[in-house]
């Protein structure tokens, strides 16, 4: 995130909470007015929306760097279980190996 | 099925002799390349350091995630208040931030992941897994050549000790050098992760400080309407004289001026508290990138000593320098 899209969200956040942290006040100024009330709402909603919206472009440029990085994970969780795999194997190999000597002693017997 | 032995020809049993003997000779030079054990055990603490880092950050993701999700419930709290419903964007707008937040826990729980097999990797115990297999094969040879292995030119010695170490110090230098092979996988995935964080940090802080905000001021609305008991907060003064403060909404001024003064302090504090924890999961995340670099160092240093003990091995097994494949050329 760039110090210009930070002050530009930073900005928006500063428009909301000016709704915000005034909410008792402002809707105290509008007496009985559910008109005015609801209009006071809806300029929160509208501010938060936007703020909201600002900070989700930035998160969302990030969407494929994060799926990217998911999916380098899940490849490098299976290369490093096969090579967990490998290690067991060498045991099964020298089994194997020793199997095969044992049948060279058979078959020279058997000559 | 009962095996049956019988002594080779003369020529066959000494090729098998000699196969085994450099065998034993092979696996013998692998003892002079570092101490394995203390590699193994560096090699832990660093996959432990990893796992740990990244479920912090997972943990931190998820909390932000349930903050704006809270944000969200106060807010439609608010909106009764003014008359005004909740629109749809904006459902829209808080819904796509949780997820985003979502993918980033998931993206640091795969790290975990990564960290956790490496873990399994060299938590596995493939030297004593190994040294009965080899123990087997040596009998097997000696069965079938029907003549004991020895080290060649070197007499009265038990080759049963030698290879037991030689196996098991093989095994485990080749499950290290799988493990450093490995872990820059995981390092690639830290520093994208490091950049992520680190780019974003101040939207991160930003929703903690908004949730802050909002429980604040929702205490705030909730205690002004004598929704809650604020002379609680003279509870641990007054306990210690075994005193009870009543279960009921004061009227007195100066103590409503109190407690809203003390809820605005614990605002701050709160802000402070969400500041250090954001601070610290990009100083962890730093730390263990520094933990990959010294990690990669080590190996480097390694490399070059045990390039300057090949060097120095004589002349005869110099040809057996390390090769991660056992072989028996019969």
């Amino acid at each position: 995130m760039t110090p210009e899209e930070l002050a530009a969200i930073e900005k928006l956040r500063d428009n909301y909470n000016s709704i915000h942290d005034n909410l008792d006040a402002l809707l105290d100024a509008c007496g009985d007015d559910p008109i005015l009330k609801r209009q006071v709402g809806e300029n929160m909603q509208e501010a938060l929306r936007s703020y909201n919206i600002a900070q989700n472009r930035i998160l969302n440029q990030s969407a494929a760097k994060i799926m990217r990085l998911g999916k380098a994970a899940d490849e490098a969780q299976k290369e490093i279980d096969k090579a967990l795999e490998d290690l067991k194997n060498i045991k099964a190999t020298l089994s194997a190996i020793t199997k095969a000597v044992k049948t060279i002693g058979i078959i020279v017997a058997s000559l | 099925m009962k095996y049956q032995y019988h002594a080779l020809s003369k020529r066959t049993s000494s090729r098998l002799l000699r196969a085994g003997g450099f065998f034993l000779i092979a696996l013998f030079a692998f003892t002079s390349f570092g101490c394995v054990g203390e590699q193994k055990k560096q090699a832990q603490d660093f996959v432990k350091e990893g796992s740990a880092t990244s479920d912090r950050l997972a943990k931190y993701y998820d909390t932000l995630a349930q903050q704006r999700a809270d944000h969200l419930s106060l807010t439609i709290f608010e909106l009764k208040r003014t008359g005004s419903p909740l629109q749809d964007d904006l459902k829209k707008a808080y819904q796509e931030q949780q997820e985003a937040l979502a993918a980033r826990a998931v993206m640091a729980r795969k790290l975990k992941g990564v960290y956790d097999s490496l873990g399994k990797l060299i938590d596995y115990d493939a030297p004593s897994e190994v040294s009965g297999a080899v123990n087997e094969l040596k009998e097997a040879i000696e069965k079938t050549a029907d003549k004991k292995l020895t080290i060649p030119d070197v007499a009265g010695v038990d080759p049963k000790v030698i290879l037991d170490k030689a196996v098991k110090d093989f095994v485990g230098w080749y499950q290290i050098r799988q493990f450093r092979k490995n872990t820059p996988k995981a390092q690639i995935i830290l520093d994208g992760i490091y950049q992520l964080f680190d780019s974003e940090k101040e939207i991160y802080l930003q929703i903690s400080k908004d949730y802050n905000k909002i429980t604040y001021t929702t205490a705030k609305y909730l205690y002004e309407h004598d929704q809650l008991n604020g002379t609680s907060f003279f509870q641990q003064y007054v306990e210690i004289y075994g005193l009870q403060v009543y279960q009921a909404p004061t009227t007195d001024p100066v103590i409503k001026a109190y407690v809203i003064d003390m809820l605005a302090e614990k605002q701050k504090e709160l802000n402070t508290i969400s500041e250090k924890q954001r601070d610290g999961q990009l100083a962890g995340l730093a730390k263990l990138k520094k933990t990959h670099e010294d990690f990669l160092l080590r190996r480097k240093h390694e490399k070059e000593t045990a390039n300057k003990t090949a060097h120095s091995i004589p002349k005869s097994v110099e040809n057996l320098t390390p090769t991660p494949t056992i072989t028996i050329a019969v």
